[in-house]
């Protein structure tokens, strides 16, 4: 019962998903094209209207929509689950399928979108899919880093939801503040303190397996950097989803 | 049968105790009601069982198996509460839908018929519609969802007097049709007594009565009479309360009458429905007497 109860909410998160992505690209085309176009057909008339879809860069959008679709209505999901009588635990483990659905479905779009260009799939570490020499390793490591992405969204998502409407505009308007005043002393106190880069350099490169000869980073590395990530996101997650309890706000 | 059980229950907000050491048992097939007062610990006891907060102490247990976080548990109760949980810019069809979805099934057929009989329209969205009409969406729900335990918080809240009456008659004919636990929290004691088979009530975060209602009933008492024979009359018994009208004074009685007094001459004696009782239970001189 409660396997298939899983796969229920697994199937409609994602089924939700993804007409709010639908949504997200029609927004977007809308502002993109059809925008400018209105402009320019009431200034120029008809001459020089321009409906070029592969311009635009519906993966960008994509991974942005991945990460807010994460983040946001947490509170709400919540609300939607406990009253329709969905513990915390499978109402978590239904928002992770559904999220790995969905970053599925962004990598296929990303893949069309690359091929639909003639370019060859994303390389996010450099030539490291070029020392692999397979596409099938540039495809899972993009799937990766896509997920990495949604479930940061989920980690912010939820902590989000374990605040009050004033707690949230605290957070969303402090937050800013703070990160800018805090870069700010960072940069003067670093450009004071005229600190030799070399050694961090040095380390991000360890880390990533960069190798010399090559001149490449090793796919591995910043993959398995990125799974470790994204199960430290998950048991975050995880955690908070069973901390949230209805408030009256 | 299923059952509910409820032990030793308590909350802390803060440093302010909203509910304490609260136990009681909900069986199967019987309608209790659930009143106490403005802030009297009601909506918090029904968020408790039904998992949306945690207790900071005792167990919810469904057949003897925690009911906190257990889908099993929760997929067999449901809770109608003031708060509306639902997203306000769904409409109310796709909002039934979601509930099949989670809940397996719904009875499509009861819930198309309230929605007529409530002139409910199913396109409409929820966030368009009024209170009482919030109230009555989460109503049809209420009583189309296959559980066994429905919990209904203020079920009447912004119902004029037709629909509210229109519910308690629904509630009844489905109660009858398929029987199942109700538990209803409301302030209107008076429009659903005659509904109610045993009554929970509530008290500064203190269950105070837990009884058949009948029970009640029969052990609630008014004493009227002049003033000096009525407090001789009532003497050592467990008087919630009193009236003084002229020289006349009526005291309110809950539990047994002494068998062995004569009642004087000069003293009515009369029972008092639920609603006085309640009043003058939860005015401060309330005693716990189980029923």
């Amino acid at each position: 019962m409660l396997k298939g109860k899983v796969s229920r909410l697994v199937l409609y998160n994602f089924r939700e998903s993804i007409i709010r992505l639908m949504w997200t690209f029609v927004w977007f085309i809308g502002i993109t094209i059809l925008l400018p176009n209105l402009f320019s057909l009431t200034i120029n008339g008809l001459s020089n209207l321009r409906f070029n879809l592969a311009s635009l860069d519906f993966t960008i959008v994509s991974v942005f929509f991945l990460f807010a679709d994460a983040a946001i209505f947490k509170y709400d999901y919540f609300k939607w689950t406990i009253q329709n009588g969905i513990s915390r635990h499978t109402a978590w483990w239904g928002k992770i399928g559904g999220t790995l659905l969905l970053t599925a479905v962004i990598v296929v779009i990303d893949i069309v979108e690359t091929f639909a260009r003639g370019e060859q799939l994303t390389n996010l570490f450099g030539l490291a899919g070029h020392s692999f020499g397979a596409n099938v390793a540039n495809v899972i490591q993009l799937y990766i880093a896509f997920l990495m992405v949604s479930v940061t969204g989920l980690v912010v998502g939820y902590m989000m939801a374990l605040l009050s409407k004033r707690g949230k505009a605290v957070v969303i308007i402090g937050v800013p503040v703070v990160m800018i005043v805090a870069l700010t002393y960072l940069a003067r106190a670093l450009v004071r303190a005229r600190v030799d880069w070399n050694g961090v350099i040095n380390f991000i490169k360890v880390v990533l397996g960069y190798s010399n000869q090559n001149g490449t980073v090793n796919l591995l590395n910043g993959s398995l950097i990125m799974i470790v990530w994204i199960l430290v996101c998950l048991g975050i997650s995880y955690l908070v989803s069973q901390k949230l309890r209805l408030r009256r706000d | 049968m299923t059952q509910i059980q409820i032990s030793n229950i308590s909350k802390k907000f803060g440093h302010h105790n909203v509910l304490q050491d609260v136990s009681l048992t909900l069986q199967p097939n019987t309608i209790y009601g659930l009143f106490g007062r403005n802030g009297a610990g009601k909506s918090t006891l029904l968020n408790i069982i039904a998992n949306r907060i945690f207790p900071s102490g005792g167990a919810v247990e469904m057949d003897n198996q925690s009911a906190i976080e257990n889908d099993r548990a929760l997929a067999n109760m449901f809770l109608m509460s003031e708060i509306d949980m639902y997203s306000e810019r769904m409409k109310i069809e796709k909002i039934f839908k979601q509930t099949e979805l989670c809940y397996g099934s719904f009875d499509w057929g009861l819930a198309r018929k309230l929605a007529q009989k409530f002139d409910l329209k199913l396109d409409a969205k929820f966030g368009g519609l009024s209170t009482g009409y919030h109230s009555i969406v989460k109503l049809i729900i209420g009583l189309s969802v296959p559980v066994n335990f429905v919990f209904f918080d203020e079920p009447v809240l912004g119902l004029d007097a037709n629909h509210r009456e229109l519910f308690y008659q629904e509630l009844l004919q489905t109660y009858e049709e398929r029987p199942r636990t109700f538990l209803i929290s409301t302030h209107l004691i008076e429009e659903i007594a005659h509904i109610v088979e045993h009554v929970f009530m509530i008290d500064k975060g203190k269950i105070v009565i837990d009884g058949e209602t009948e029970s009640i009933v029969a052990n609630s008492y008014a004493v009227t009479g002049p003033k000096k024979t009525v407090e001789e009359y009532t003497a050592g018994l467990n008087v919630i309360g009193h009236n003084l009208l002229g020289g006349l004074q009526t005291s309110y009685v809950y539990g047994q009458l002494d068998d062995n007094r004569i009642i004087p001459d000069t003293v009515k004696l009369e029972h008092v429905d639920l609603q006085k009782l309640f009043v003058y239970l939860t005015n401060g001189g309330g005693k716990h007497v189980e029923g």
